[in-house]
């Protein structure tokens, strides 16, 4: 299976505060293996001082116009080289990588919880699973953060809360959550997000399938070089490969 | 007729097909990478660090990125030596190239259980890994103190069915004088440099990036602090095969380890950048080689011109 790829950029816009929506070229062989809740690592161009490449996850992949859009919040010297990046540059990327959400065919009501950035890889389902019956929660600090919220409509039912209440509701994503949990049961939640948005999802989630979405200071990205752990049952896993996605369950710091 | 290059080096009598060796911590197994590279293409492959117990390693952050650097602090997270040996030296063991064992403890005793286990094994050489903190000598490290070092070497050697590389820490005043305890202590080969002990703080939080507050600096911004190591203890005469490592990335940064005194190469931190950087490097130093009349890979160890 190939993996690494020299890919074109097509666009690189701001989408919203310190957002940006990057949209690269990709082969078969990529769209081949691609599963939602999976990541690219990109090596940032023009930059030998930065010798790590940025793990993001994969926002959407577009079948049809052979594109995977990745969006990332600017945060350091890496992802604002990333920011600069144009069209027709070419990118050194590794993808996909990593374990991606665990789908199966019952699981037809899925709702989505994201925070911040975190909505990103939340996205990505409706690349591949456009048929479920989906809800949508989305945690954003305040309006200017909102990003997307006009694609989740298109697939889902779709919350927006603000911390600040700027926008959409006032407060977590996960205060909306709880009340709609106490009305219906999904048969699956995907979550990507902050700690403490993880940490009230295990105290609310109860026996509904959960799986999050966990990020770490990476290094190689490819299993070689076991900095990017993650405590899951007494084991200290490697986020790039057994990861990013776990069951919420398994995530030692979340429990006990 | 077109001009080829003998890439084949020998260290403590195990021939390797080239000098590029992937350092131990940097490819895992090995099994992971079968689908970036040719893994049975490189020189060798040194397993990660192997210890008597299971080890959780730290807590994360593990890693922080500084210029031209990377600052890691793992801590020797490995299943133990017994459940690797049932469960994945099978897979490990047909990689078809020269596997070195990287060997690591917390106590002399731990080291010689560890060789005593891979005794038996297909793999050729036994990397001794001198630079983890030591519990029983008071905190203070294997590879810093020379009569400690030479203790441990000459412990793991009396039980040891395989060549011994010791791994030399930089962290110390006098390299020559770790590479001579070394080498008294009964060392086939020296491998050079592990990582400098660094720090990177956020300063934002005033906190250290890395959870165990300092880690291991690698990757080019100790290049030329290793090219001197390499240097000095190639200069010292001891007639041990050196392996040199240290921010190489490129064949040229290859190239500069053998002409300072090195035999053969290690890499790590290129591989965190680039999965197949060791292939790379093994193309772009024959390609050197070609380019520059070496026949043979050999010549270039030890060519330092100096000027009198």
């Amino acid at each position: 299976m190939k993996k690494h790829y020299s890919e074109k950029v097509l666009s690189n816009e701001l989408i919203a505060q310190n957002t940006y929506l990057l949209k690269i070229t990709c082969e078969d062989e990529f769209l081949k293996w691609f599963r939602p809740g999976q990541f690219v690592h990109i090596q940032i161009p023009a930059a030998n001082e930065l010798l790590l490449r940025r793990p993001i996850s994969i926002n959407y992949v577009d079948y049809e116009k052979r594109q995977v859009h990745i969006a990332y919040y600017v945060v350091g010297k890496g992802t604002r080289l990333l920011s600069q990046v144009r069209p027709g540059d070419i990118l050194d990327v590794l993808m996909p990588l990593g374990n991606g959400f665990s789908i199966t065919s019952s699981m037809q009501k899925i709702w989505l919880v994201g925070g911040g950035i975190g909505n990103a890889p939340l996205k990505s389902m409706f690349s591949k699973y456009m048929d479920r019956e989906y809800k949508a929660f989305l945690g954003f600090r305040c309006e200017d953060a909102v990003y997307q919220e006009a694609d989740f409509c298109e697939y889902a039912a779709t919350c927006v809360t603000t911390d600040d209440g700027s926008y959409g509701g006032c407060g977590f994503c996960t205060d909306v959550l709880k009340e709609e949990l106490a009305k219906d049961t999904p048969d699956v939640i995907l979550a990507c997000g902050p700690m403490p948005l993880f940490k009230t999802l295990a105290s609310i989630v109860g026996d509904i399938p959960t799986q999050v979405s966990m990020e770490q200071h990476m290094g190689c990205g490819t299993g070689g070089c076991a900095t990017c752990v993650c405590g899951i049952g007494g084991e200290n896993k490697r986020v790039c490969l057994e990861g990013p996605v776990f069951d919420i369950k398994e995530v030692d710091a979340l429990y006990g | 007729m077109r001009f080829m290059v003998d890439m084949k080096v020998s260290i403590a009598g195990v021939e390797l097909k080239n000098p590029v060796i992937a350092a131990s911590g940097t490819l895992a197994f090995g099994e992971e990478y079968s689908q970036y590279m040719d893994v049975a293409a490189l020189g060798a492959i040194t397993l990660k660090a192997l210890t008597k117990e299971k080890r959780l390693g730290n807590p994360p952050v593990r890693i922080a990125e500084t210029a031209s650097g990377v600052l890691n602090a793992v801590g020797l997270q490995n299943p133990g030596v017994d459940a690797f040996l049932e469960k994945q030296y099978s897979r490990v063991k047909r990689i078809d190239t020269v596997q070195i064992a990287n060997i690591a403890g917390a106590a002399v005793e731990d080291y010689v259980y560890v060789t005593e286990r891979l005794n038996d094994t297909e793999i050729a050489l036994f990397e001794v890994n001198v630079s983890c903190p030591n519990v029983k000598h008071g905190g203070v490290n294997f590879g810093t103190d020379a009569s400690i070092l030479e203790h441990v070497v000459s412990e793991v050697k009396k039980v040891a069915k395989k060549p011994l590389i010791i791994k030399l820490t930089p962290n110390v005043t006098s390299i020559q004088e770790m590479a001579r305890a070394a080498k008294n202590g009964g060392a086939d080969a020296l491998s050079l440099i592990n990582t400098l002990t660094g720090m990177a703080i956020d300063p934002y939080t005033r906190k250290p990036i890395i959870k165990n507050t300092t880690g291991g600096l690698s990757g080019p911004a100790i290049k030329p602090v290793a090219l001197r190591m390499v240097h000095e203890v190639y200069q010292a005469g001891l007639g041990l095969p050196i392996i040199g490592m240290g921010g190489i990335m490129t064949g040229e940064d290859a190239a500069e380890f053998m002409i300072a005194g090195a035999d053969a190469v290690m890499v790590g931190t290129a591989t965190m950048r680039n999965p197949a950087a060791t292939i790379d490097i093994i193309n772009e130093l024959e390609q050197f080689a070609k380019t520059n009349d070496i026949g043979n890979i050999t010549e270039l160890t030890g060519t330092l011109q100096l000027e009198d």
